[in-house]
């Protein structure tokens, strides 16, 4: 990654200039904050290390400016200030900033502070693309809507109700549920193996073609694992592995692609089922009305223990009044839909995904 | 022992300090250290002038530079007189430079002599290795 180094001293720069070479870093110093902010615009820079005070543009100066205008990605800004206080402390946060070193600087610490900034802009980086993938896959069925963005709300609903109760205390942290919200998105992108003849039939599917409809766990769950395998430090996509791969399994073994049961199927796959249910109740599908909430509360009971959970199910309950919140939010009107040939009865038995 | 100009070094500036700080380099020393005379020689003649025109703003301005730049070659004293100097010319209260800026002169050149004796044989006992 290449750094930006804003720095009068030329003593300072070159001592901030060799670390950073030496960990590995591309560097460019500029020694003023006009040239600073003109590198900054050629868009090279995602990482500024900048000191405080200097004449012309304070490095608080440059960092409004900064952020004052919108980037193609974030820019990561640190300030190094020969003062301590909390004083300036505030003013550069008002000003954007995101890291703080007090001069002297000590290298291990520099390297420290970067390796945060890497991580803050790796991780936005990845989570913007795991869900532009996801939001890829949902396109070539567009009759849901904003599906995505409310499973992964419901699903942190759920996670975060569990994280509370004894039994999940262990399992369900704060990360769990960070991940379960990035990777549950990931969910249905098997479907992008699935032909169009099936994937957009507007009735109800042929014993065949539920057969190829059912693979998309499958697909989706291979892909998944093997980008798994390819890139370590990619283990977060071990839930989206299971994600894909369980969410169409129920709780008595009588869903697929493997009939697991019971505490078979990872917790991220029972969660998904009931928060994936309940959307596709509660939303219009080519072969279904939009159901009421009431209505959808009725038939996810009346799964319990055999479609569902039956903790998620009473995680579920409780967060009632979140989950009719998240679906009002995201209601988006779709667009008219031509009734569709033959409505086949809604019940959880076909719903979703055919 | 080949350790003596280092601590010959000792009371002018931590050297040990600044050898942590340039990740154990010999070389990386040097060219801090060159670095840091290219500066302070500029910027201390320009002090000098500057006191001389009674330029407060300018005094504060490159006493601050000189004692960021001090304290990153690990040069305590310097950067102490450095700061004093400053924090005077903020308060606009130049009465004390003078006397202060002299002792700055006075330990500016203890440390060139000590630089310069540090040609050292400890950098060639590491480089020739
Ligand atoms: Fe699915």
């Amino acid at each position: 990654m290449h750094v930006l180094v804003v720095e009068d001293d030329c003593v300072s720069a070159e001592i901030l200039g060799s670390w950073l070479r030496h960990f590995g870093y591309e560097v460019t110093t500029a020694d003023n904050g006009r040239d600073a902010f003109e590198l900054v615009r050629t868009g090279r820079f995602r990482l500024v290390v900048s000191d405080w005070e200097m004449p012309g543009m304070s490095g608080v100066e440059i960092c409004r400016q900064i952020r004052g205008r919108s980037w193609g990605s974030y820019i990561y800004v640190i300030l190094v200030t020969s003062f301590e206080g909390v004083d300036n402390v505030v003013e550069g946060l008002n000003a954007g900033a995101d890291d703080f070193l007090t001069k002297p600087l000590q290298p291990e610490e520099l390297r420290m502070r970067l390796r945060a900034g890497e991580r803050i802009l790796s991780l936005e980086s990845r989570d913007i693309i795991i869900f532009a993938l996801a939001k890829l896959a949902e396109s070539r069925d567009p009759q849901t809507g904003a599906h995505l963005e409310r499973i992964r709300e419901y699903c942190r609903a759920l996670a975060e109700e569990l994280s509370h109760w004894d039994k999940f205390r262990d399992v369900i942290d704060g990360e769990y549920v960070q991940l379960l919200y990035l990777t549950s998105p990931l969910h249905d992108i098997g479907k992008v193996g699935i032909p169009d003849r099936v994937l957009l039939k507007p009735g109800r599917f042929t014993p065949e073609e539920f057969e190829v409809m059912k693979r998309h766990t499958i697909i989706g769950g291979e892909t998944l694992n093997a980008a798994t395998q390819a890139h370590q430090g990619a283990e977060f996509l071990r839930m989206a592995y299971d994600i894909a791969m369980t969410h169409h399994e129920r709780f008595d073994g009588s869903g697929y692609p493997r009939g697991l049961r019971g505490e078979e199927i990872p917790l991220c796959g029972r969660i998904l089922a009931l928060a994936d249910v309940y959307d596709a109740l509660t939303t219009e599908r080519v072969y279904k009305p939009r159901f009421e909430h009431e209505l959808a509360r009725r038939l996810i009971l009346e799964g319990r223990g055999q479609h569902f959970d039956p903790d998620i199910v009473e995680a579920f309950l409780r967060r009632e009044s979140d989950f009719i919140t998240i679906s009002q939010r995201f209601d988006v009107a779709l667009p008219a839909i031509e009734p569709a040939n033959s409505l086949a009865p809604a019940t959880p038995a076909n719903l979703p995904g055919g | 022992m080949s350790f003596q100009p280092a601590d010959q070094l000792a009371d002018v500036f931590d050297m040990e300090d600044l050898l942590a700080r340039c990740l154990g380099n010999f070389d990386f020393v040097q060219r801090v250290l060159n670095k840091f005379q290219e500066r302070c020689d500029e910027d201390l003649a320009a002090l000098e002038q500057a006191m001389v025109n009674a330029d407060t703003e300018l005094v504060a301005r490159l006493a601050h530079r000189l004692k960021g730049a001090s304290a990153n070659a690990s040069a305590l004293r310097l950067r102490e007189h450095a700061a004093a100097i400053e924090d005077a010319a903020r308060r606009r209260a130049l009465g004390a430079v003078p006397q202060r800026l002299g002792e700055l002169r006075q330990e500016w050149d203890r440390f060139t002599a000590a630089v310069a004796q540090f040609e050292p044989p400890a950098i060639h006992a590491v480089s020739a290795s």
